[in-house]
């Protein structure tokens, strides 16, 4: 626990009272009062204030010897000049927890080569992942403050004060200060570049909340005010899905494009050489998600991340480092340690694979998969690479008991069974977890998911057997509680190899139970279509589990991944407007989805939440998990230093902390 | 015959306005959209985009609009500014994606045109005049092999040889220090070590048609009378045999010359896609299937014309090439 908050609990609480005076003080004394709601006040704790890093700001600095002759000539400023008054310190424990990574001093020099499947999303939009504050690994439990100084968050989570850094600067060398907010906030409010505000910033994080209000008190220091409170907040600050640009958009970069900053004679010239017929597009195209920065269109766009573009075609992508970045480490080295991130853009996964293993790619996380660990393994010494196992954010493919389906139905079948708990636990004895995970993941993964229930065939009959599906039709597979023909529908896609060989495997589980299985396979856009016309009854799909717990994923979301509710989600989406109002237990569900968003989601009352929720899948089956969680490998350069060790709980590891990787020099 | 020229070249421009609005129509066929494609792609990494982003992005690509008048603006730039719309995937105008690629695309085909027509003609002129010896029945084995073969396993077995016997993964045209570096010898070197194996595919199979198809025509025209009376009259041999035979059986191979043209620009998408070329075949496959509609649109367009066009160049080098069809008048 940062010795920031430790600190601050034991200050007396008058002293506290005092800041969250004066703090209110200032709000009122700036053109909005803050509305802030009292029905769904939490009365917690005191307010958290957090003003300090882990450790202490390195006297010295060493330049950089990429930099070395441009400081020289005078085409860049000396580094104490380039680094923020007191840049964020990155140490042992920092990034990544102690317990997963020993931590050292780098080196600077080199290039970090990674593949490139298709020019899509890949590992450096996550090496891009630059949040305003930041909690070690993939959590977000108490996060230092990154981009921002300090902050405090008012004891009802309703309102957060964040000061940024002093003389932190975009990668154009222009500072950041709160009239990035500002514009930020004006883009959003703008229907003519976003329809509406992002869902993230709005209380309580629902699509029909009041956004946030933002006050500005001076160059560095603003507020943002919710309705109510709004404790998942702390999550989209630490997370990498919405990253900086949650908050923070290059103001004077996109005034130049911005028909009410520029006169519109001045623009045209950008409009005719791209091709664009309008601003307003030209301003969505440069107000850059994340993402997108190492894409070609964002070279030129300033940004807060390691790497900036330099040259991008179709088919390569390479990046040279930041000269303004705005992190140390703790021997006054700024980071990152590598000065050039390369990445080869290919048509063909296998192409990848080969190329991995005759050792072109120092960094490949994302196209690894434990079948290949043999190729790899293989050619380690003659490729000089090294792999590590470790875990994922993502889960194997679990299946969705759709609570929707047929609901319109009057004495619908499905809905008796579905409602019935004895039908899910049925269904999960049936599933033989260890044959499942032997199989099809080499018997590498876990069998601890939110599915209580281990093999036991002859409890499911039983169970079956309660429910009323004792009597067999001609075929030999049980009847419905009615005595009619009954058949499990389970849906998939050709998303993933092992979606198929799953549902194979669950269709053979449940026929030696007697129900009748069919499984159907269709593309994914059609799948998708099903899905959320709710016409699927079972559906095999990932989540993302591991960062449910921190907030950073929503997957659970009855119409996120495999819709386990699309109508109830509507009507909760549409506020009543459209959709299945939800019966009592589903309600719940979305009661307590609520409930965690009112605090930080890794408080104690957080945790508390989660493990309710939790609880709720288990007991209602609306996922069903054959096994728990994956095991990925990362192939990687054997001379990198700072690689996370085997076991590590997530993955991505070293796209997320690809700042603090370094090459040693090799024996 | 000029006549006829003529009236062809005025039925081509009612016959790419067919194929574009055919294309276009082709390409909004697959459900959902690019930006679809592309959130799906994000939402997969992890990363979930906001309503609003989205709603924002549809707007960026005019894909709010419907398709009728999405077609009509992107004929009309095309039409009055020469412009081909912007590529969504890589976010930079058609013209400069499709020229980026078309060079190493077309000395990719030109060469294996080359290395096709220098291997095939003289085996196939051997293998007919020396039927049934042993070098006719190797040629017609390997013929067949390369015929029966699809090309992209070729092209994946012989990259996992090379990678087994050398450790050097022969993938794209060039390495990656070269990719993007301006032309030097080094560079040079790098595409020569590494081009021969695409050309040695895509080669295999088109010379082993060529073969068969030379092959059975000169071993028809071979036994003709013409060919004994020049034989009598004295002409030595190889001059009668290229000069009269060997004529009448190239015409096959004339007569789709002209096809090469789109080739040229296409290339050969599967094994380019395999071995991860650098040219436009891949880039034409990851359009189509994200639905990058002026991108694909304008690939197709691009090669009918060039197909249409190079249909034409066939019909006139017959006509110049062969005097039967030049005096006979027979309409082509």
């Amino acid at each position: 626990m940062p010795t920031a908050i430790a600190s601050c609990r034991v200050f007396p609480s008058i002293v506290l009272s005092v800041i969250a005076i004066l703090v209110s003080q200032e709000v009122a004394a700036g053109e909005t009062t803050p509305v802030v709601g009292s029905a769904d006040k939490m009365v917690s704790a005191d307010p958290i204030v957090v003003n300090q890093q882990k450790y202490p700001v390195p006297t010295k600095y060493n330049e950089v010897p990429l930099f070395a002759s441009q400081v020289a000539s005078g085409q860049l400023p000396p580094i104490e000049e380039r680094l923020p008054a007191e840049p964020f310190v990155v140490g042992p424990g920092v990034l990544n927890s102690e317990e997963w990574l020993d931590w050292e001093v780098g080196q600077y020099g080199g290039t970090i080569r990674t593949p490139n499947l298709n020019g899509g999303v890949h590992e450096l939009a996550l090496a891009m992942g630059m949040t305003i504050l930041r909690a070690p690994d993939q959590s977000t439990r108490d996060p230092l403050p990154a981009i921002v100084s300090s902050y405090q968050i008012s004891a009802d989570y309703s309102q957060y004060t964040l000061t940024i850094r002093q003389g932190l600067k975009w990668s154009d060398g222009v500072p950041l200060t709160t009239e990035d907010v500002r514009m930020t906030w004006e883009l959003y409010a703008d229907e003519r570049i976003y329809p509406s505000f992002p869902r993230k910033v709005r209380t309580l994080g629902r699509g029909d909340g009041i956004p946030g209000k933002l006050t500005i008190i001076d160059d560095l220091t603003f507020i943002i005010t919710f309705e109510a409170s709004y404790g998942q907040f702390v999550a989209e600050l630490s997370s990498w899905i919405p990253d900086y640009t949650l908050l923070f958009r290059p103001a004077h970069f996109i005034k130049q494009f911005h028909a009410d900053y520029t006169e519109i004679t001045d623009i045209q010239p950008v409009l005719d050489e791209l091709q664009i017929n309008s601003w307003e597009k030209l301003v969505i195209l440069k107000d850059m998600p994340h993402w997108e920065l190492y894409r070609e269109h964002s070279i030129g766009v300033p940004t807060l991340t390691p790497w900036i573009a330099e040259t991008v075609t179709s088919s390569v992508i390479r990046m040279v480092r930041n000269p303004y970045y705005w992190k140390v480490d703790i021997a006054g080295n700024q980071l990152p340690y590598v000065d050039r991130v390369e990445s080869e853009v290919s048509n063909h996964l296998q192409a990848i694979m080969l190329k991995a293993a005759s050792g072109e790619y120092d960094v490949m996380t994302s196209y690894a998969q434990v079948r290949e660990m043999p190729l790899y393994r293989l050619n380690a010494e003659r490729a000089n690479i090294k792999t590590v196992l470790h875990g994922s954010i993502n889960n194997p493919p679990i299946l969705f008991l759709n609570h929707d389906f047929d609901y319109q139905a009057a004495g619908s079948v499905w809905q008796r069974l579905v409602t019935d708990p004895r039908f899910g636990s049925a269904i999960a004895c049936a599933i033989d977890k260890e044959d499942v995970n032997n199989t099809l993941y080499f018997g590498l993964y876990t069998l601890d998911g939110y599915t209580r229930e281990n093999y036991d065939p002859q409890t499911a009959n039983t169970l079956l057997d309660q429910i009323g599906m004792n009597k067999l039709d001609p075929k030999g597979f049980r009847t419905d509680p009615d005595g009619n023909r009954f058949e499990l529908r389970i849906t998939t896609a050709a998303i993933s190899p092992d979606f198929l060989a799953l549902g194979e495997l669950l269709k053979a589980y449940f026929e030696q139970v007697g129900l009748r299985t069919t499984l159907d396979v269709i593309g994914s856009q059609l799948f998708g279509q099903r899905m959320n016309a709710n016409q699927l009854m079972a559906t095999i799909h990932w989540s993302d589990e591991p960062i449910w717990g921190p907030g950073i994923s929503e997957d659970y979301w009855p119409s996120s991944k495999g819709h386990w509710a699309p109508m109830s989600e509507q009507y909760f989406a549409t506020n009543g407007d459209s959709g299945r109002h939800p019966p009592d237990y589903l309600q719940k569900f979305f009661d307590l989805h609520v409930a965690r968003k009112v605090v930080p989601p890794q408080s104690p009352e957080g945790e508390a939440l989660f493990a309710d929720l939790v609880d709720w899948f288990s007991r209602h089956y609306a996922t069903i998990w054959p096994v728990g969680r994956m095991t990925v490998p990362t192939v990687y350069n054997a001379d990198l230093g700072n690689v996370i060790k085997a076991g590590y709980p997530f993955d991505r590891a070293l796209d997320y902390g690809m700042e603090q990787l370094f090459f040693r020099p090799s024996k | 015959m000029t006549a006829l020229i003529i009236r062809r070249i005025i039925l081509i421009i009612p016959l790419l306005f067919i194929i574009s609005i055919i294309s276009f129509i082709i390409i909004l066929l697959p459900p959902g959209s690019y930006v679809e494609t592309y959130v799906e792609n994000l939402e997969r990494t992890g990363f979930l985009m906001d309503e609003s982003q989205i709603k924002a992005i549809y707007k960026q690509y005019g894909l709010d609009r419907p398709a009728v008048v999405q077609y009509i603006l992107w004929m009309s730039n095309f039409l009055l500014k020469g412009e081909m719309g912007r590529s969504f995937i890589y976010q930079k105008p058609v013209t400069e994606v499709i020229m980026e690629r078309l060079p190493m695309s077309m000395a990719v085909t030109l060469i294996s045109l080359a290395v096709t027509w220098l291997l095939a003609v003289p085996i196939g002129i051997y293998s007919a005049l020396r039927q049934y010896s042993i070098g006719d029945y190797v040629a017609t084995i390997i013929g067949f092999v390369g015929l029966a073969l699809p090309n992209f396993l070729l092209a994946l077995a012989l990259t996992y040889l090379v990678f087994a016997k050398t450790g050097h993964a022969v993938t794209g045209l060039f390495s990656i220090e070269y990719k993007d570096a301006p032309w030097t010898v080094d560079k040079l070197f790098d595409l020569l070590g590494n081009i021969w194996l695409p050309i040695l595919v895509i080669a295999s199979a088109g010379t082993a048609s060529l073969i068969r198809i030379l092959r059975a025509t000169l071993l028809d025209e071979k036994n003709k009378q013409y060919v004994t009376t020049a034989r009598a009259k004295g002409l030595p041999e190889h001059k009668l045999i290229l000069k009269y035979p060997v004529r009448v059986a190239i015409n096959p191979l004339i007569s789709t010359i002209g096809w090469t043209l789109p080739l040229i620009v296409s290339g050969e998408i599967i094994v380019s896609q395999t071995l991860g070329l650098e040219t436009l075949g891949p880039v034409l496959l990851s359009a189509a299937m994200g639905e990058d509609m002026f991108l694909v649109g304008s690939i197709v367009m691009i090669l009918s014309s060039l197909t249409v066009i190079g249909t034409l160049i066939s019909d006139i080098l017959l006509a110049w090439i062969d005097p039967r069809i030049r005096f006979d008048k027979v309409s082509i």
